[in-house]
């Protein structure tokens, strides 16, 4: 198996660097407006964590001839065919009390758009292995910010958590809105933006000390143009990943640059 | 860049420079009215709005602009929309998020795409609702009863030359620097002789609450009473003279300052019949911030259109 597509390399890409909510923006939905505590918070991470484990392992083992519409219909089947049962067992047959939020936003979980990206993109076009980790990856990425949110909008906004009062002198009702939310997963995202900018910095630095790696060759077929440039990239580990993304960053922020003295001109 | 940065300092410095200056007015109104109360809500907001500037410059990597004086500017009018006898939490929760969350996150100064001030305000008022509209101390004309709860509560106010002019200097309950209407009408005119075009959402604005309240009248009285007492209640005109004004959110082009202040204006007067709060403005603003940058994209794609098809006329016409 490839050294990149171990359980531990993708969960630090998948469900840290490139996590589905505060960086690829998906799953926003219940996010925002099902985790209004702790509780809530944590039954719909386990949903939404089930829910593309199972997509996830089917596409990969069974979807993978079948047209793009008839798979994204079974993925709705099957979130259903496992949420419905749950939500039936939790409200029927123990003393657990969801609120009426979770019982909207519970069997919505089964079309939720994190199910439909990383079974479109990834579980479909390879192994059942890796697809199991890259669902595992996301489901975790998704579930920790799920329980993050609930936390700190049960304890802002409600001046509690799990429940018992935690006797603030004033609360912030606004966030445990929608809106607050919003508010928090911003900071999170730029949190997670200046910390993975500070990792990716610090490692090629830390490189020059030790051995460089290796130039990465850019094959470019035929003329250059830059519209229709076909790169072939081979990344060995994960330092040469790393060096890349900074070098290409260099670039960015030195056309970002000509650009602004160019507006200022 | 550093050039930039000065140029774009200095552009922001001479844009709220002028605001500083017209705040002047409500400020000092505000201090004569309710005193000690006044200053030290004002005290309060100024001084968080530093503050918060200050650290979260440093937590972001950027020099603290001294020059800048959007800050201090939204701090003041923060504490201008805010009841004098607020406690002092309030002030500090809605400045530290206009500053926090609504400033400081996209780039600030200039680049904000939404109003600070608006933004603090509206989350203090989601927040704290019965302090914000809750209007204490002070000299009154009706008794603890603003302009903008007697008309949430459809009555209307007969206006007598003496009433009137309490309504003209602000002598009635509301927030502390946004009643007096001389204050305002002084600002408008320091607007006319410094930036002109800055006051057509302003216009915009008022005509459609204007024109609102007297189809829609929310009290049983005259018609005309009613639609003075919307337009002096609250703080609907200091929106108009210091946040539509605001040059970093309204739209670019000259027809679309136009749209976006009536819209602002249809939408707050929408939000103050059906919805909960007393002076939904600031809410009223966020979205119409919010639909800034469509109404520029979208007049700028039919301005391309036309002019390719004209063009491709053009060039069909020379065969």
């Amino acid at each position: 198996m490839d050294k990149n597509y171990s359980l531990s390399s993708m969960m630090r890409t998948g469900a840290f660097r490139f996590n589905p909510v505060l960086v690829q923006c998906v799953a926003l939905c219940p996010v925002v407006a099902a985790t209004q505590n702790l509780k809530d918070a944590f039954f719909i991470a386990l949903a939404v964590f089930a829910h593309i484990l199972v997509s996830s392992f089917a596409a990969s083992l069974m979807l993978r001839k079948v047209s793009r519409p008839v798979r994204v219909a079974v993925y709705l089947i099957l979130g259903l065919l496992l949420i419905c049962p749950v939500l039936w067992l939790i409200e029927f047959k123990t003393l657990i009390n969801l609120s009426f939020t979770m019982r909207v936003f519970l069997p919505l979980v089964a079309i939720n758009s994190a199910t439909a990206v990383h079974c479109e993109t990834f579980a479909v076009k390879n192994d059942v292995r890796t697809a199991v980790y890259d669902a595992l990856a996301a489901g975790t990425g998704i579930g920790i910010v799920m329980i993050i949110c609930g936390a700190l909008r049960e304890i802002i906004g409600s001046g509690s958590i799990l429940g018992r009062t935690l006797n603030f002198k004033f609360t912030l009702p606004a966030m445990a809105m929608p809106a607050g939310c919003l508010v928090l997963l911003g900071f999170g995202a730029a949190a997670l933006q200046a910390f993975t900018a500070k990792r990716t910095a610090e490692k090629p630095a830390r490189k020059e000390t030790s051995a460089q790696p290796e130039e990465i060759e850019l094959e470019v077929d035929g003329d250059f143009e830059p519209e229709q440039v076909d790169l072939d990239l081979t990344i060995e580990n994960d330092d040469e990943y790393a060096y890349l993304l900074s070098s290409v960053n260099e670039l960015i922020d030195s056309f970002t640059n000509k650009d602004e003295e160019g507006d200022e001109e | 860049m550093a050039d930039a940065r000065n140029g774009q300092t200095a552009k922001s410095t001479k844009i709220y420079g002028d605001y500083l200056l017209m705040l002047a007015a409500p400020c000092a109104l505000s201090i004569w009215y309710y005193g000690a109360a006044a200053l030290r809500t004002l005290a309060v907001c100024v001084l968080t709005a530093f503050v918060c500037d200050f650290v979260a410059g440093i937590i972001v990597n950027k020099q603290y602009y001294a020059a800048d004086l959007s800050g201090i500017c939204t701090g003041i009018i923060i504490a201008m929309m805010l009841p004098a006898d607020v406690p002092v939490y309030i002030g500090m929760t809605a400045v530290s998020f206009a500053i926090l969350a609504a400033k400081i996150p996209f780039g600030g100064g200039m680049r904000t795409p939404f109003v600070p001030a608006a933004a603090g305000f509206a989350f203090a008022a989601v927040c704290f609702k019965e302090q914000i509209f809750t209007y204490g101390s002070g000299r009154a004309f009706m008794k603890s009863v603003s302009l903008g709860s007697s008309l949430v509560s459809g009555n209307t106010v007969r206006l007598t030359a003496s009433n009137f002019l309490d309504i003209l200097t602000g002598n009635i309950y509301g927030p502390m620097g946004t009643t007096c209407v001389i204050a305002m009408l002084g600002c408008v005119v320091f607007l006319v002789i410094r930036r002109r075009q800055s006051l057509i959402p302003s216009a915009g604005f008022l005509g459609a609450c204007l024109l609102v309240s007297l189809i829609f009248p929310r009290s049983e009285g005259s018609v005309i009473s009613c639609a003075i007492m919307e337009l002096c209640s609250g703080s609907l005109l200091f929106a108009a003279v210091f946040m539509l004004t605001n040059p970093a959110t309204m739209p670019v082009h000259r027809a679309n300052k136009v749209v976006y202040g009536v819209f602002t204006g249809i939408v707050c007067m929408t939000m103050r019949k059906l919805g909960a709060f007393e002076e939904p403005v600031c809410f009223a603003v966020l979205i119409a911030n919010a639909f800034s940058p469509l109404l520029d994209m979208l007049t700028d794609r039919a301005r391309i259109i036309v002019s390719t098809r004209q063009k491709a006329r053009e060039v069909k016409a020379n065969g």
